[in-house]
């Protein structure tokens, strides 16, 4: 894995990163280890070229583990490209998040389970996700998800309904006060995510804690969950900073 | 001769004795008399029913069917069962532990609050009714906010019942709260909704092995579609549960 040479299309005070991993596919027994720390008072966007592919594999389970630090004042947009679990696959991805109380971070991940354009169904295999974030050390979300090749999951409606695509997307904004009921500025986040995804009946946010917004989507396409979270972020990148969101370069290309 | 018979009768009648206290015991945790409010949530079933995507009693019992099965017994229930034993180990880090994961496994606001509210009333129960040993009662009170799996699995310990029977108990509770969301909400009848919950006992045990014999590493709490529907409930025009 390396990043590719840090761009500053916002200026200065802002870095865009590419994460690239130049196989663009895991196989059998690999293990994949990215360490992203944003400093204090720092701002970066990270992304990625192109989609996480989990290849079929027949030597055991394969492992990547993504671990990032938010730090004092630092803001940190994580927006990497969507995972596809081919059919076959064993693995298991890890995202470990680490945030300072007062540090700003929106993320998502996106899975899609068998490659969409080939009409392929994840059938046989095992995919398994942890995803956990921690602010001032204290777990604020918890996601392990364990998934079998033809899992009834993802057919039921309480699974993925037959939808290929599964996407979280989170939101968490600095300095939350302790109010249960949510300050007036989180809840006016959250409202206003929640007007742009209204028309959505495969989506919804919710506050579980206050400052913390999430966001989950299930989708027939990796495309059109993407453009849905796109503008969720290009919306919230200005209504909490005042910044106009510029979409990386990369997925243009 | 006699003598021996005599004494295996007596001890025959013991342990008749033993299990029948065990038995009101368990009838007690499983009652809906039992002060810890679950009736009041739907955990998404409500807005299901609302959205149309549950229209029929077959969709309806399917709902709680993979509810049970898929959701319920790969998480929750396996928090349960962890718990149990971290209990009656008097292992208060894994029971700290166990608890902050479940309460961040609640993906939107109206679980996290009703985990929190159910199991504030069942530590209450164990505190002021139950038998708790010294370093159970440390424990409990040590939690910052026990959540319900965490909190009913002590009360289930305290009461000298298997891991099994109170994880009966307690999953039962959840089919036979469901059962009265439709019964409530669409509306079910009372023989319909009786023969639904006779024809879940199935799902109910399934859900009890699976819990009780899952590894850690294969837990799961994913759920998409009912954690978006547990979200739109938070919006609900109008509504009769509090999740």
């Amino acid at each position: 894995m390396r990043v590719l040479k840090p761009l500053y299309p916002e200026g200065e005070s802002c870095c865009h990163a590419v994460v690239v991993h130049p196989p663009g596919g895991v196989v059998g027994g690999d293990r994949l280890q990215l360490n992203v720390s944003a400093g204090e008072s720092s701002h970066a966007v990270v992304t990625t070229p192109g989609a996480q592919k989990w290849y079929r594999s027949i030597a055991g389970e394969s492992q990547s583990c993504t671990e990032l630090r938010v730090e004092q004042n630092a803001r940190l947009e994580w927006l990497p490209q969507e995972t596809i679990v081919f059919d076959g696959a064993q693995a298991h991805q890890a995202l470990k998040i680490s945030l300072h109380k007062d540090a700003h971070f929106v993320g998502w991940e996106i899975v899609c389970f068998g490659r969409t354009a080939s009409n392929e169904k994840f059938t046989l295999g095992r995919f398994r996700q942890t995803i956990e974030i921690s602010r001032d050390d204290r777990l604020l979300w918890l996601e392990r998800s364990l998934i079998d090749g033809s899992d009834p999951l993802l057919q039921s409606g309480l699974g993925w309904g037959g939808f290929a695509v599964g996407a979280t997307a989170w939101i968490v904004l600095p300095n939350p006060g302790t109010d249960l009921t949510g300050d007036e500025n989180s809840n006016s986040v959250l409202a206003r995510v929640r007007e742009m995804i209204a028309g959505e009946s495969h989506a919804a946010a919710s506050m579980p804690k206050n400052g913390f917004i999430v966001i989950k989507v299930v989708g027939v396409s990796t495309e059109s969950v993407r453009e849905l979270l796109i503008r969720v972020w290009c919306e919230v990148r200005l209504s909490v900073t005042g910044i106009d969101a510029q979409l990386p370069r990369i997925w243009s290309t | 001769m006699v003598r021996s018979f005599d004494k295996l009768r007596t001890k025959r009648a013991h342990h008749e004795r033993i299990h029948a206290k065990v038995n009101t015991r368990l009838l007690q945790l499983a009652s809906p008399a039992l002060p810890v409010g679950a009736y009041s949530y739907s955990q998404g079933l409500e807005w299901a029913i609302e959205s149309g995507a549950v229209n029929s009693t077959t969709l309806a019992s399917s709902w709680i069917r993979d509810h049970l099965q898929l959701v319920f017994a790969k998480f929750e229930a396996a928090i349960y069962v962890a718990a149990f034993r971290a209990w009656q180990s008097s292992d208060a880090q894994e029971i700290d532990r166990l608890n902050a994961e479940f309460i961040a496994s609640r993906e939107s606001s109206e679980p996290r609050a009703e985990t929190i509210q159910v199991g504030f009333s069942y530590a209450a129960w164990c505190r002021e009714v139950a038998t708790l040993s010294e370093s159970q009662r440390g424990m409990l009170a040590s939690i910052d906010s026990p959540c319900a799996p965490i909190a009913a699995s002590l009360a289930a310990c305290a009461c000298g019942l298997s891991a099994r029977d109170g994880l009966t108990a307690y999953v039962f509770g959840f089919a036979e709260n469901q059962v009265m969301v439709l019964a409530k909400a669409m509306p079910l009848g009372q023989i319909a909704s009786q023969k639904m919950l006779l024809a879940l006992g199935d799902a109910v045990e399934s859900c009890v092995e699976t819990a009780l014999e899952m590894r850690e590493e294969n837990w799961s709490s994913a759920s998409p579609l009912l954690a978006i529907a547990q979200m739109k409930h938070e919006t609900q025009y109008s509504r009769l549960f509090r999740s």
